[in-house]
Parts: C-alpha cells; sequence; structure tokens
C-alpha cells in the first residue's frame, strides 16, 4: 500500500497563491458585467489575503510562509557580488525576489480594501485606478517568473561552454600538430 | 518549480471560476448569466433592460 505524504507548508503556499491568483483574475473578469460575481470573487480574494497575514504572524520568521522582507544582508551580499564584477548574481534568488513579493502583497492589499470601501461609499474611481494599476504589477511578476528559468538554463549553458572551453581547445591544438590529447597524457 | 507553480494557478483559476459560477447559479442570476460574468462576458443585465424597455 502506497502511502501518500502530506504536503509541505510550500506546497501549501503554491495552493494559496494559485487560489489567489484565481480569485484575483476572476474578480478582475466580472468587474464590469457582473457585479454581484465580482464582490464574491472580491471578498475570496480579501479572505485569502487575510488568511496569509494571519498564518505568516504565526510562523514568524518561519519560512516559506514569513512574509518575504529582503533582508539587509541579502541585499550586502548581492551588491558585494555586483561590485566585483559578477553579474550571475543577478541569475541566482536577489534581494528583488521578496521585494516583489513584498510589493505586490501590499498593492493587493490596497486593492482589496478599496474594493471593499467602495461597496459601502463612492469609491468606485479609487478601486478602478488601483486594480488597472495591480494588474500592471501582476504582468510584470508574470514576465520575470517566466523568463527567469529561461536565463537560468541560457547562463547554465555559459558554464558549461566555459567550462569546456579549455579542453575544446587543447583537443583542436593537438589535432593540429598531429598528436591525439590521449597520446600527450 | 515554475512548472508546480504554473499547474497551482491553473487549478486556482479553475477553482475560483467553478465557486463564483456555483454562487452566480445559486444566488444571483442563474447559470447562463453566471457563466458570462465569468468568462468576462457579463452585460450586468443592461440586454435584458433594453428589451423591456424596447417593448414599452
Amino acid at each position: 500500500m502506497t502511502r501518500r505524504r502530506m504536503p509541505s507548508a510550500f506546497d501549501l503556499l503554491l495552493l494559496w497563491h494559485g487560489l489567489f491568483a484565481g480569485a484575483y483574475t476572476v474578480a478582475y473578469l466580472t468587474a464590469e458585467g457582473a457585479p454581484a460575481l465580482h464582490e464574491f470573487s472580491g471578498y475570496v480574494a480579501l479572505g485569502l489575503l487575510a488568511l496569509r497575514f494571519m498564518v505568516a504572524r504565526l510562523a514568524g520568521q518561519r519560512a516559506p510562509w514569513a512574509l518575504p522582507v529582503p533582508r539587509a544582508a541579502m541585499w550586502k551580499n548581492f551588491a558585494r557580488q555586483l561590485l566585483t564584477g559578477r553579474l550571475g548574481a543577478l541569475l541566482g534568488r536577489t534581494p528583488f525576489a521578496p521585494l516583489s513579493g513584498l510589493l505586490i502583497l501590499g498593492v493587493m492589499i490596497l486593492v482589496s480594501l478599496s474594493g471593499l470601501a467602495a461597496d459601502w461609499w463612492k469609491w468606485e474611481d479609487l478601486h478602478e485606478g488601483m486594480a488597472e494599476g495591480s494588474l500592471l504589477l501582476v504582468l510584470v511578476h508574470i514576465a520575470i517568473v517566466s523568463f527567469a528559468p529561461l536565463l537560468r538554463r541560457l547562463a547554465a549553458k555559459r558554464d558549461d561552454d566555459a567550462r569546456l572551453a579549455p579542453v575544446a581547445l587543447m583537443a583542436s591544438g593537438s589535432e593540429r600538430h598531429g598528436r591525439s590529447p590521449a597520446s600527450q597524457a | 518549480m515554475f512548472d508546480k507553480a504554473l499547474k497551482q494557478v491553473l487549478f486556482g483559476l479553475l477553482f475560483m471560476m467553478a465557486l463564483t459560477l456555483a454562487y452566480g447559479t445559486f444566488y444571483d442570476r442563474g447559470f447562463a448569466p453566471s457563466l458570462a460574468g465569468v468568462v468576462g462576458l457579463g452585460d450586468d443585465g443592461h440586454h435584458g433592460r433594453h428589451e423591456e424597455h424596447h417593448h414599452d
């Protein structure tokens, strides 16, 4: 009998991320033509945000539910790497990742709360403007996470090429002199 | 990781669409208008109101 493993905290965070992305998308799609559905999905998104912050408060500094605050040490390390010319630091986990996560969470709270306020008072314009701004942020987030694996693959290929270049150079030099690298050894 | 996150986003989107559709079907304007609303084609009941006005 195979036993299913319990989902990890990271799996649950990914599930939360998926549900929130779904609630946000449905809220955006229903904004113009279906106000009741827009309110419903908006309240779900607000509930999910409240859950995220409650769990973050319980988790404290523990990953992955802790709030993505970029630490000073991370910035210092990143700056040191860049100043010494190691541009590969841009391809790893940079402090911009937690910063963008925090920025998106902050903007989503403002969008949801302005939506809640628009439900009570005439704040529709503020809510609409914020929602459009948040969409831009979400599209930038999608572009970054979509291109990051591609950039990492390119960087890994470049590293492989750089590592194999001396071997290839030696092999071509040996061929020119009519000897194989194996016979040199 | 990217693939896993993408799968969860697609699951979340489908789940939220289904949940909102269920809410709209039972507590708002029924299945068809809710389905149109969930995929971004809702008309806020303007079509029906316009027709009523036209018949008057």
